[in-house]
């Protein structure tokens, strides 16, 4: 049975890419969402194993979209995908539950063995 | 910068932020404005006329390029007028801009506040405003033609309008 | 005076190291996106006067594909890529790995690469500067814009215009593999994080 994945990003190109990544890396990717708020709702819908999630999207951001996944699923694995990597946000995403932290631009091999650690593959 | 232009071999002169020119056919006056106003006053009987290229609305006692303010233009520009020769009375005025081009960090719409204050400082000047395109969110390139009096709006990607 | 004009000069020295450092930081980041192809170099920090600006930074008067970031509170700005269409397409390909598109309109994915060129290059530089003043700066994500550039420009220059007439902006140019190429970016920070970034300098350890 292959992981499920929600990638949430507002970049349509870093969807495309993380979604080519995961699916070579065995995953199924079962959702998109392209705002916080959005991700907050395909989480409920989709129960994913695990999540990519970019911090800055318009209309709600990622840390919305962290915290209110963490109150429905508080043993949910969040990797933050994230150009951004200023102390003060790594610490605010690691403190809202996030599992880990990738930045952006990021080494396709990087973010597949993230994953991998996150939720390893069961055989 | 202030420019008066009264020579009739310049043609077309670039109104920047900030700056006012004044003349007489058959001289054009070009600006491109986003959030800023291109405002022009024009006497249709003596064909001349003033731009100016307006970019905040308030000079609250701050200095700076008469050009700049909505409250302080519209002043310099009647002065300019003057020395042309150009009575207030039977001015009328043409104005274009006050974008919003992007959700910016800035408290307030700045555009908005520039259309507003302009049309206020011209109500207070008795200056009565025969045309405008303003807001949306698009840039404008403007030319304003002292022949005549018109102003010509192009907008990316939509139709050129004439004021 | 000349004390005075000094102090500028040495400020706008050290301010323009400063940049030149974030500069080189958000260039690592464009070679990581473009595989090594792409880099950026600070052209110049520019103190230009208001009613100059267009001119000075030739922006011209026809339309322009442009990508804005804007920083949010005090210590803010803005930041704006500027290619032509032509040269905006070519970046936009080269990151999908397809020809460049001929369609008038750009497509979504086009657009969606170039947005995020916009956002991994201003975010490279917010890391670098929130490093430099010690707080964090807010980016927001960023705008899709075909306009004039000088009616973008304007809007990005409002804080500052509002403080006085004498603008700073730098100037900062795209490279491919050593040759310049016709795109830019154009930071403008806000008078805030323009006294930060001062303040920052005055804090450095003298060598």
């Amino acid at each position: 049975m292959p992981r499920r994945l929600l990638v949430a990003d507002d970049a349509m190109i870093i969807r495309q890419i993380i979604k080519d990544m995961a699916v070579s890396a065995g995953w199924e990717v079962v959702g998109e969402a392209s705002n916080g708020q959005e991700a907050i709702e395909r989480y409920r819908e989709l129960h994913p194993d695990a999540v990519t999630l970019d911090l800055v999207m318009p209309e709600h951001d990622g840390l919305h979209a962290l915290q209110g996944i963490m109150e429905f699923d508080s043993e949910a694995k969040v990797l933050v995908v994230s150009a951004l990597e200023q102390r003060g946000v790594l610490k605010d995403a690691i403190k809202a539950g996030a599992s880990d932290f990738v930045t952006k631009p990021f080494d396709k091999r990087n973010l597949a063995a993230t994953l991998e650690q996150l939720v390893p593959h069961t055989t | 910068m202030i420019t008066t232009a009264t020579s009739t071999k310049t043609l077309e002169t670039m109104v920047g932020m900030g700056q006012i020119t004044a003349g007489g056919p058959p001289h054009k006056m070009k600006a491109v404005v986003g959030s800023c106003i291109a405002l022009s006053l024009y006497h249709p009987r003596l064909k001349r006329g003033a731009m100016a290229h307006i970019v905040l609305p308030e000079s609250a006692g701050r200095d700076g390029m008469p050009g700049k303010f909505a409250n302080t233009a519209i002043p310099q520009m009647l002065d300019l007028l003057k020395e042309l020769n150009t009575p207030a009375a039977c001015l009328t005025a043409k104005l274009a801009g006050g974008a919003n081009m992007f959700a910016s960090a800035g408290p307030l719409r700045i555009g908005d506040a520039n259309i507003e204050a302009v049309a206020q400082a011209l109500r207070a000047a008795g200056i009565r405003i025969t045309a405008q395109d303003v807001g949306g969110n698009r840039g404008r390139r403007v030319t304003f033609e002292c022949e005549g009096g018109a102003m010509i709006v192009e907008s990316a990607g939509q139709a050129t309008k004439t004021l | 005076m000349i004390e005075t004009a000094n102090e500028n000069v040495k400020l706008l020295a050290g301010l323009q190291e400063l940049f030149a450092s974030a500069t080189h930081d958000a260039s690592a980041a464009m070679c990581r996106w473009t595989d090594g192809i792409i880099s950026v170099a600070l052209d110049a920090l520019r103190q230009v006067a208001l009613e100059d600006v267009a001119v000075e930074l030739a922006v011209g008067d026809e339309p322009l594909t442009m990508v804005v970031m804007t920083l949010s509170g005090d210590l803010g700005g803005s930041i704006i890529l500027m290619f032509d269409d032509l040269n905006g397409r070519q970046l936009a390909a080269s990151l999908l790995g397809r020809e460049a598109g001929t369609d008038p309109e750009w497509s979504e994915l086009e657009k969606s690469a170039l947005m995020e060129t916009g956002n991994i290059l201003g975010c490279a530089y917010v890391n670098a500067l929130t490093r430099l003043v010690g707080m964090d700066l807010l980016p927001s994500a960023p705008y899709f814009i075909q306009d004039f550039g000088a009616s973008v420009l304007q809007q990005a220059l409002m804080i500052q215009a509002a403080a006085g007439d004498s603008l700073l902006l730098c100037d900062i140019g795209f490279h491919r593999q050593g040759a310049k190429l016709d795109w830019r970016v154009i930071f403008v920070p806000t008078p805030g994080l323009q006294a930060s970034l001062a303040q920052s300098l005055h804090a450095a350890p003298q060598p």
